[in-house]
């Protein structure tokens, strides 16, 4: 596959952002993810744990666009 | 109706139950017409979905543990099935080339150059390093979910087409992003050079 200019901005962007501290994952992410929301809906300090959900979404562009899509929902109905 | 009312008319039964159901199918809806209506390109039909979120919400209701709001809880198992659905669906009209492997794989780098001079070497050769990472650095899995990402597939949607798991195949994506960039910087290549050859 041959990559446009657009494909190869994106590649380089993903690469110079990659963290190795994320141990999270996905799965990990989602568990949390409701205490994730809370935590920045009411404007806590985060824990360890959340720091973790925190790095694995700045990481993870799928959890991330699941994650904007929950607060945005969430504020909708605050 | 309180927060906790809501949880707790939600396991009674009777009247109180359905009118607390209604409530929350009412909340479910707002959100998730607000938030996923359009996302990905795709028409969201949100009472489809909110029924579908009601039914495992109340089959779950003994796994809410009160570590967040229960509507944040009942919203969060909502949007994930919401965005899920969305996603399987954007998905159908996303090319299949990156998960072709008659070509081992590859994923080619090759940019139509319009600089002049010292700019369009710089670039050459980071390009050139590049693709010694990818082609001699990343396995052919970490190079098939890269391309499928690249093509603008998700991790789930990459998981799906793999028979693999999301948490999988996002390791696959990161291990490899981690590679390439300590191989670049090992050559002394960082972020900000790269934006001034690009500039």
């Amino acid at each position: 596959m041959r990559l446009d200019s657009r494909q190869f901005s994106e590649l380089i962007k993903l690469s110079f952002t990659a963290v190795k501290s994320d141990t999270l994952g996905c799965d990990g992410c989602y568990e949390m993810m409701d205490q994730f929301a809370q935590a920045n809906l009411d404007r806590v300090e985060l824990s360890d744990a959340m720091r973790l959900v925190r790095t694995h979404i700045e990481q993870c562009k799928c959890c991330r666009d699941e994650y904007q899509s929950l607060l945005t929902a969430l504020r909708e109905v605050a | 109706m309180s927060e906790d009312d809501l949880f707790e008319r939600i396991q009674s039964a009777g009247q109180e139950r359905e009118d607390a159901i209604v409530s929350l199918r009412g909340m479910l809806l707002r959100g998730l017409s607000k938030s996923l209506n359009n996302r990905y390109g795709q028409p969201f039909f949100a009472e489809d979905i909110v029924q579908e979120a009601l039914m495992k919400i109340l089959d779950s209701l003994d796994q809410f543990e009160g570590r967040s709001k229960f509507t944040t809880w009942a919203m969060t198992i909502a949007n994930r099935i919401g965005i899920s659905a969305l996603r399987r669906k954007y998905h159908q009209d996303v090319s299949m080339e990156a998960f072709r492997d008659n070509d081992g794989s590859r994923i080619e780098i090759a940019i139509a150059e319009e600089s002049d001079g010292s700019a369009l070497e710089d670039r050459e050769a980071l390009i050139a390093k590049l693709q010694l990472l990818i082609d001699s650095e990343l396995s052919a899995k970490q190079r098939m979910a890269m391309r499928a990402f690249l093509a603008g597939y998700s991790t789930d949607g990459i998981a799906e087409r793999t028979q693999s798991n999301r948490n999988a195949v996002y390791k696959l994506i990161h291990d490899a992003r981690v590679k390439l960039r300590e191989g670049l910087e090992r050559s002394g290549i960082t972020a900000d050079y790269v934006s001034t050859i690009f500039a």
